[in-house]
């Protein structure tokens, strides 16, 4: 019984420094933010050079990307709405399921594997080879350098990308429409701007600023406090990436949450 | 000194003063060229226009006949070369004291001092304090 309770208890310990280590590194990095951190000019050609990275680089894939799986979900939406008779609510359809839910969801997954992964790594290998120390005794602080640059690049990329799907996604859907219902454009966009609010708009962009802000602050976290052993580089991406999976899994949760309350007001 | 009191006397330095640290514990950064690891401390620091740090650097690298590897990356470089490459980014910290940490590590192939002072000669920085920290053993190579 007192080893459970030891054990129990040690968990509890670890668990609170975690979190509260998570917490206090996020509040550093948004006190950094709110100061205008990034607007020294190191870390400014950081930023541009990470939106490069994680935006620009990717962008030919996933045009194409959004191009095909966005056309084949709508194409399948689109068939079960006629034979469901559903047509009337087409318009909600889209919106609600293909760009509100679907179009961040796809661009973070996309950015969590591809940049999430990397990033984690890159400052695992960089604490380890004891880059960020070398920063810090040089009065550089890796807050301001490293880490600011990298969560607001991965706030754009988000941002940017699923505006980016949601527009091709739409697009899609209007070529759909007119095949399968011989829908005019004027119809389409008329059912489209309807079947929207207000409130839609803000928790779409509300979701995909905490999708870019969770899937870069994670893995800068796990990465930065990975001890000085090459063995804990593989560990540190582990924990970085799970913490990353949970975090879509709960800005997913709490984005439903809040548009199901807000809709029923 | 031992490597306890050598840590223990380069934390003092650092604390005491904003000094500029050429040390085998303290790296390049690997991803970047050595001109971006010259140029990160003063473009962080300071509000020094980019073209006099890339003039001021051009003939820092020109003075050590390292000029050609402006835009190599650290895995490029022989211990003689990352060696410089770790000076002139220490000397980038103006009005600091300098410090050279085990220079034998990093120029493992230098039997005693006279390569460093002679760098350091090149450079002209009889304005600037150095101090070296090394192992008791290495005295008779100074």
């Amino acid at each position: 019984m007192r080893d459970f309770i030891e054990q129990f208890g040690s968990k509890a310990v670890n668990t609170f420094k975690n979190v509260s280590g998570f917490c206090v590194f996020c509040l550093k990095c948004l006190r950094e933010f709110l100061q205008g951190s990034f607007f020294n000019r190191a870390a400014f050609d950081i930023l541009v050079m990470q939106i490069f990275f994680t935006a620009y680089q990717l962008l030919n894939f996933f045009v194409v990307l959004s191009a095909v799986f966005g056309s084949i979900f709508i194409g399948i939406i689109f068939q079960t709405v006629k034979s469901f008779g559903l047509v009337q609510y087409l318009g909600n359809i889209v919106m609600g399921v293909v760009v509100l839910e679907f179009s961040p969801l796809i661009t973070v997954v996309l950015l969590a594997l591809r940049s999430s992964s990397a990033v984690n790594s890159e400052i695992a290998v960089m604490k380890v080879n004891r880059e960020i120390d070398a920063l810090e005794s040089f009065g550089i602080d890796p807050v301001v350098y490293l880490f600011l640059p990298r969560i607001i690049s991965f706030v754009i990329s988000v941002t940017i990308l699923s505006s980016l799907f949601a527009i091709i996604v739409l697009f899609s859907g209007f070529v759909f429409s007119s095949i399968i219902f011989e829908m005019s454009a004027g119809i389409f966009s008329e059912m489209i701007t309807k079947s929207i609010s207000v409130f839609d708009i803000i928790i779409l962009y509300m979701k995909t600023i905490a999708f870019g802000f969770f899937i870069s602050v994670i893995p800068l976290y796990n990465g930065w406090k990975t001890q000085y052993r090459p063995t804990d580089i593989p560990v540190s991406v582990l924990h970085g990436m799970m913490g990353v999976f949970m975090s879509i899994v709960f800005v997913e949760v709490v984005s439903l949450v809040a548009r199901f309350l807000l809709n029923s007001l | 000194m031992s490597e306890t009191g050598l840590k223990a006397r380069a934390a003092a330095i650092r604390d005491e003063q904003r000094a500029g640290f050429v040390s085998p514990d303290i790296p390049l950064l690997s991803n970047l060229s050595v001109y971006d690891n010259i140029s990160l401390v003063p473009r962080y620091l300071t509000t020094e226009k980019d073209e006099s740090i890339r003039a001021e650097i051009g003939k820092l690298l020109d003075l050590l006949k390292i000029s050609d590897s402006i835009n190599k990356k650290t895995f490029q470089l022989d211990s003689e070369t990352l060696f410089k490459v770790k000076l002139l980014r220490a000397l980038m910290l103006k009005e600091s004291v300098t410090v050279i940490d085990r220079p034998f590590i990093m120029l493992n192939t230098a039997a005693d001092i006279k390569p460093v002072y002679a760098i350091l000669e090149t450079l002209d920085i009889s304005d600037r304090r150095v101090i070296f920290l090394d192992f008791e053993w290495n005295k008779s190579k100074y």
